[in-house]
């Protein structure tokens, strides 16, 4: 069961606000945890409770391109160190109660809320990061499809060397993206 | 008459590589000028320049002065509707920029939701942009531009990736705004349908300047600039 976003209810609101701040101290645990079991316990109930946040595929989809950070994290830190450190992890655990805390906040409310006092700029900010991970998610989602249509053959020839391409393509796409939405935000006022 | 932008000797170039050379051309209240050219031929990069988000060689002047990005002068509809609306619904999204000047929020909706009535997206103000179609997002583009009374307005690419009927409904509405319209874009009939005068860029040069209906005829001219 996904909580509805479009539910304008009273309850389901402050049921939002407690998931969404639950998922926001939860993220905050996961940063500061010294101890390592408290850290993988973080990240099985977020885990448990994603389906709650996400709609069908994109519930463990989203988790690729993150996985594929930290797997490249563990593997430098392997090849520096002998021993990959508990940060991939984290870095995991705190991306799964983030994304959460962003899906389950009720934004217009919180928007309505928070004009005219000092969390304003704060909202403004966390809203922005949200549309813009939206933004590169898409961009990310068509550079992908691209090269699988590219390259059929996911460990054919030339498919590694497609991929690579393909991550450069991600991050300079961000990069064009950034700087148009940057631009657009300055000609609204809205940035400096 | 004294023009409300005046372009004179404007260069650019990207890292090096050229991408404007000594442009010259100024618009006057109230007209609608179309910037035309091939992929490549500099028409974002001059909208850029004259809405001051690039700086070029050259005098870029919007009424008398130069561009102040954040103004509430010149308005910009971008190619890409993401680029600038981001807020949970649209009604946030125009009204944000108001309430950014300083006027109160009451008043501030009251203009949103008039805007979104003349655009015809009412039924979208507590929807994201994001649920909306291209049509609808780029009308919702425009319209958090016209909320904030601009006195020109710049349109890069307006009716890229959309279907005949939006780009007939685009037209409408551009038709009936009074303002001052730079629009880019490699649509001839669209630019037919909405400027009265032409810009002509090949390469980065400003190789025309005249009437839309006499440089649409020109066959020749099209043909250099890539356009047909």
């Amino acid at each position: 069961m996904v909580l509805p976003v479009r539910d304008n209810a009273r309850p389901m609101i402050v049921l939002r606000y407690a998931a969404g701040s639950l998922s926001l101290v939860a993220a905050l645990v996961a940063i500061l945890a010294r101890n390592d079991v408290l850290l993988v316990a973080c990240g099985v109930v977020a885990l448990a409770i994603r389906p709650f946040a996400f709609h069908g595929r994109t519930t463990w989809l989203s988790l690729l391109p993150i996985g594929a950070f930290a797997a490249g994290l563990a593997l430098l830190e392997l090849v520096s160190n002998g021993v990959p450190s508990w940060l991939p992890v984290r870095t995991v655990v705190v991306f799964l109660w983030l994304t959460s805390a962003s899906r389950l906040w009720p934004w217009t409310d919180l928007l309505g809320r928070a004009h005219g006092s000092v969390f304003w700029t704060p909202v403004l900010f966390a809203l922005v990061t949200r549309h813009f991970v939206h933004v590169l998610s898409a961009e990310t989602v068509r550079v992908l499809r691209a090269r699988s249509l590219q390259v059929p053959r996911r460990f054919g020839p030339g498919a590694f060397r497609a991929l690579g391409w393909a991550l450069i393509a991600i991050v300079l796409r961000s990069w064009g993206r950034a700087e148009r939405f940057y631009a657009a935000q300055r000609l609204r006022g809205l940035a400096t | 008459m004294n023009p409300v932008l005046e372009v004179i000797g404007l260069s650019f170039a990207f890292d090096g590589a050229p991408a404007l050379h000594d442009i010259h051309f100024s618009v006057e209240k109230g007209e609608r000028v179309g910037i035309v050219g091939g992929n490549g031929a500099g028409k974002s990069t001059l909208l850029w320049c004259v809405l001051g988000l690039l700086k070029g060689k050259g005098r870029v002047r919007v009424f008398g002065r130069r561009p102040a990005i954040g103004g509430n002068c010149v308005g910009a509809v971008f190619q890409n509707p993401e680029d600038q609306l981001f807020m949970p619904r649209l009604i946030d999204d125009l009204t944000l920029p108001l309430v950014n000047q300083g006027i109160p929020p009451a008043q501030a909706r009251a203009r949103a939701e008039v805007t979104l009535q003349s655009l015809g997206l009412e039924f979208a103000a507590n929807r994201p942009a994001a649920r909306l179609s291209l049509g609808e997002r780029k009308r919702a583009a425009l319209a958090a531009v016209l909320v904030t009374r601009p006195q020109i307005i710049v349109l890069d690419e307006p009716t890229a990736e959309l279907d005949g009927r939006s780009v007939r409904r685009l037209v409408e509405l551009l038709n009936g705004l009074a303002l001052t319209q730079i629009v880019a874009s490699h649509d001839l009939p669209f630019l037919g349908a909405v400027t009265s005068r032409l810009l002509v860029l090949i390469g980065g040069h400003l190789v025309a300047d005249g009437p839309t209906r006499a440089l649409l005829a020109d066959r020749e001219l099209l043909d250099r600039a890539g356009l047909i």
